[in-house]
């Protein structure tokens, strides 16, 4: 099936303007791309595609990267993190990003407890061992990845409640 | 940034790990699946208790043209430790007159392929598979051209 065909890649062109698929593809990049590939991901010329990623650049929220002449994009981490912490802060209180933490400990405990070792690496390690069975294999790869996501989750939410005042103050209201 | 865990893992491009990637593309996932107008509601699955580890999107069934209650797309993206294989994938399409089908980039041992479809009649049916083939690397442009091939099968 080509984009040419596919109603939905239509849909996405319709219900969205270019700058919104251009922002899209760049900030869900798994690899860096070129404005070619972003272009061709996001429906849109590739003189467009240079244009909306030049301003996002600029915005401090992409990466260019110049590598033998050819330049590719990529999102800042940085920015991303700050992103995700903010937006926690915002719409959840302390007390329920408290118990976030409560809840996301727990479950690493859990973890801990079913497949008796203390890191996520242990568990994608175990997966050698002569008593695990081929479909346990690919539960525990995926017990592993949840495990190092809820990891990566919590230091967001430590971030966002270590940082709380600043990140949900607002502008003094004028007289 | 928070190190704990990943010291056998290869980092990422800008030394991202898998999760940071994961977080990112779900997030910009929900964000884009909401231009679309048969989508309802779109939420991180367990997101009030910080887990957000999954999207569940409901769909308006009226619009979609279907003859079912609810109509619900479920969304899970996890990219690899090896940063230069694809991550895995599945966008899961469930209604409530019992239709059941996906697109899955996983390993199954129901096929060889890690790109399927699986579907099946009646949720104690077993699945029927396929193999399916995307255009696309990008997680946004691929979960449109779904939304097209759901709006079409369902």
């Amino acid at each position: 099936m080509t984009a040419d065909t596919n109603p939905g890649i239509d849909r996405w062109v319709k219900e969205t303007s270019a700058f919104d698929r251009v922002r899209s593809v760049a900030f869900s990049l798994q690899q860096p791309q070129s404005a070619g590939q972003i272009a061709d991901s996001a429906h849109v010329s590739e003189k467009t595609a240079r244009g909306h990623l030049r301003r996002l650049v600029e915005m401090d929220v992409l990466l260019e990267d110049a590598n033998d002449g050819a330049k590719t994009y990529y999102p800042d981490p940085g920015y991303m993190r700050y992103r995700d912490v903010r937006t926690l802060a915002r719409e959840h209180g302390r007390d329920e990003l408290t118990e976030m933490v409560a809840t996301l400990k727990g479950d690493i405990e859990d973890w801990q407890d079913e497949y008796d070792v203390e890191e996520p690496t242990e568990l994608r390690m175990s997966v050698a061992d002569d008593d695990v069975s081929q479909a346990d294999v690919y539960d525990r790869q995926k017990i592993a990845e949840d495990w190092e996501y809820t990891e990566h989750r919590l230091g967001l939410i430590r971030d966002a409640l270590a940082q709380y005042d600043r990140l949900t103050a607002r502008p003094p209201a004028t007289a | 940034m928070n190190t704990m865990g990943y010291q056998l893992l290869a980092d990422g491009p800008r030394g991202e790990s898998p999760a940071e990637i994961r977080h990112r593309t779900l997030t910009e996932l929900k964000q884009t699946v909401r231009h679309h107008p048969a989508v309802d509601v779109v939420v991180g699955v367990e997101a009030a208790d910080g887990r957000f580890r999954e999207l569940e999107v409901t769909f308006d069934p009226r619009i979609l043209d279907i003859d079912a209650n609810q109509a619900s797309l479920r969304i899970e993206w996890c990219p690899r430790p090896d940063s230069s294989e694809s991550a895995y994938f599945i966008f899961h399409y469930y209604d409530s007159t019992g239709r059941d089908f996906g697109w899955h980039r996983e390993p199954n041992p129901h096929v060889d392929r890690l790109e399927h479809v699986q579907e099946r009649e009646s949720p104690d049916a077993e699945y029927e598979y396929e193999t399916a083939h995307f255009e696309s690397q990008s997680p946004v442009d691929l979960c449109w051209d779904i939304l097209g091939r759901i709006e079409q099968r369902a």
